[in-house]
């Protein structure tokens, strides 16, 4: 009980808390955007321009291709953010706060997106495609009109994914003057040793992700017809 | 209707070329419901993709009404393409859309009004059999249903051409028997082109007015179903009148004699020995209507106690409307 009144009288938890919180939901949610527009336009493009696709752009899908590889396997998101200051820096003016940390997280999350992206298009039976085709659709028209709707299920299950990703980077990123939550679990927890912002912070992002998942799942359910 | 000139298509590959289709030649008469037959690996894929440029043929010409489908931009090609419905194999139905919102789906690429396409749609499931079902999905739609929305989203733009790539392919006997007279009836009605293409003789025999058989690329036989089916020696004669399973026959001549209409109500074995000192054994026999025209098909075993004259055999069966085909000859004049 007493432990349970601390908890409730706990001064950080009560302003510092939600300060964070909202840092966090900004973080993940620009760079969410901005990877599923980035990350999305670069997915299609790999599927469009790869050997045997729509448009195949032999140089075009092997550069975008190793670049991605690259970014989302060999270089660690720690190192990447570091690496990243001084073009945040140059970008927007600061590497400093939330805004500052989307960038990292985008450059971070797009390309990881974009191949799940890939994935998911490639599922789309080709026939559908021939169909499309044959009925004089264009090659845009066939992204939006048979690709992308076809392949809705697995693109919204890739930006839950994503999404679930980006939480757990924005808590690194948070280390290096991102804030949110990383930030107060850092400060609090790992420098003060307040135990209680520590658990709160892990009870936080247990109940957030499970929420982001719960309701992927649920869109998902509700758009897919196959 | 459609043309075919000198069509072929080479995929290169690192050790060797394929040539999947081998300097076609091709013409469908405004109406004409056309079969092309052949086995699997014979290029009848490789051709319909190249009927609608799907892929580029590698030389030749594909002339639809009066156009040259390989001559033009990829913008006039759209629009010429928008003049071809195709029926698949599976269908290949978008499964995020709902029945009718497939078949209106030529429709969206001309903008026509949202109110117009469902209209049409309604229509056309009507057409196909299918009302009642325009708002559920393909997925909750057995094999032939989904067929049938296939077939009224290729009628949706009001083609001139229907192409069908193994329509039945995949449907059990019954299904395959309502959409091949699905088929017929669209075609009749709208008064469309038909090319279907098929391994299945059955496909050819219940639907097709025109067949071509296709072998290893190349088209080997080709012509009006009741011409073909009536020369005996014609590949497509023996699998369009199969003679039923029967015992060897030895005799001193043995031959398969066809004949169509009228001669199908000759009597055969009398009518040879009548002209002839030979007795005619029927060792099987196949009487069949393909179309709306009559067929005989029989293998006969003749038997003589002198050399027999297989020139008079053969004039006799000419005057009465037969082709035919020798098939043993031990006892028959040098
Ligand atoms: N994309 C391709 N690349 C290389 N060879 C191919 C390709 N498509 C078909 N072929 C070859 O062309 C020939 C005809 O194939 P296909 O048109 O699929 O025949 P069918 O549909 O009659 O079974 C086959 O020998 C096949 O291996
Ligand atoms: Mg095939």
């Amino acid at each position: 009980m007493n432990w349970f009144e601390e908890l409730l009288n706990n001064r950080a938890l009560e302003t510092a808390l939600p300060e964070a919180i909202w840092e966090t939901v900004v973080m993940v949610g620009i760079a969410g955007v901005a990877t599923v527009v980035i990350g999305g336009v670069i997915g299609v493009i790999l599927h469009l321009t790869r050997p045997g696709g729509l448009v195949p752009m032999r140089t075009l899908y092997a550069i975008l291709s190793s670049i991605i590889v690259n970014i989302t396997r060999s270089i660690p998101y720690a190192i990447l953010m570091v690496a990243l200051i001084p073009f945040t820096q140059w970008l927007i003016g600061s590497s400093i706060g939330p805004i500052a940390a989307t960038v990292s997280l985008t450059i971070a999350t797009a390309p990881f997106f974009a191949r799940l992206v890939e994935t998911s298009l490639r599922e789309v039976p080709s026939g559908t495609v021939d169909a499309a085709q044959v009925m004089g659709m264009s090659n845009g028209q066939i992204v939006t009109k048979v690709f992308l709707p076809e392949a809705l299920p697995g693109l919204i299950s890739a930006i839950t994914n994503t999404t679930v990703v980006l939480i757990g980077y924005s808590a690194m990123a948070g280390l290096i003057g991102g804030g949110g939550l990383g930030r107060l679990a850092y400060n609090y927890g790992y420098q003060r040793f307040d135990s209680q912002v520590m658990i709160v912070t892990i009870i936080v992002m247990v109940i957030g992700v499970q929420l982001i998942q719960w309701i992927g799942d649920k869109i998902v359910a509700a758009v897919d017809h196959r | 209707m459609i043309s075919v000139r000198e069509l072929t298509k080479v995929y290169r590959q690192p050790t060797r070329d394929v040539v999947a289709i081998d300097d076609i030649n091709l013409d469908i008469d405004d109406g004409e419901i056309h079969g092309i037959i052949g086995r699997s690996g014979a290029g009848k894929s490789t051709l319909v993709r190249c009927l609608t440029l799907l892929d580029r043929p590698t030389k030749g010409q594909v002339i639809v009404g009066s156009q040259d489908l390989t001559a033009v931009s990829d913008t006039k090609l759209r629009n010429a393409r928008r003049r071809i419905g195709m029926v698949f194999q599976h269908a290949n139905l978008l499964s995020s859309r709902t029945v009718a919102e497939n078949v209106a789906m030529p429709l969206e690429i001309v903008n026509a009004k949202k109110a117009e396409r469902r209209a049409r749609a309604l229509e056309l499931l009507e057409l196909v059999g299918l009302q009642g079902l325009e708002d559920t999905y393909p997925a909750q739609l057995s094999g032939g249903q989904r067929q049938r929305v296939g077939i009224a989203r290729a009628l949706a733009a009001d083609p001139d051409v229907l192409l069908c790539d193994e329509p039945t392919s995949a449907l059990d006997p019954n299904t395959t028997d309502d959409i091949l007279t699905l088929i017929r009836s669209v075609a009749d009605r709208l008064h469309l082109t038909v090319v279907v293409i098929t391994h299945e003789m059955l496909v050819v025999k219940n639907l097709c007015d025109s067949v071509s058989l296709l072998e290893a690329g190349k088209i080997v036989e080709s012509g009006k179903l009741s011409e073909v089916a009536a020369d005996v020696n014609s590949q497509l004669s023996r699998s369009l009148l199969p003679l039923p399973t029967h015992q060897p026959v030895t005799a001193d001549l043995v031959i398969e004699v066809v004949g169509k209409a009228d001669a199908v109500n000759t009597p055969i074995g009398s009518t040879i020995a009548a002209e002839n000192p030979v007795t005619v054994d029927i060792a099987a026999a196949n009487i069949e209507t393909l179309g709306t025209t009559r067929f005989a098909h029989y293998l006969l075993g003749i038997n003589s106690d002198q050399p027999i004259n297989l020139t008079g055999i053969e004039a006799t069966l000419a005057r009465h409307g037969f082709s035919v085909r020798v098939r043993a000859a031990r006892g028959v004049q040098a």
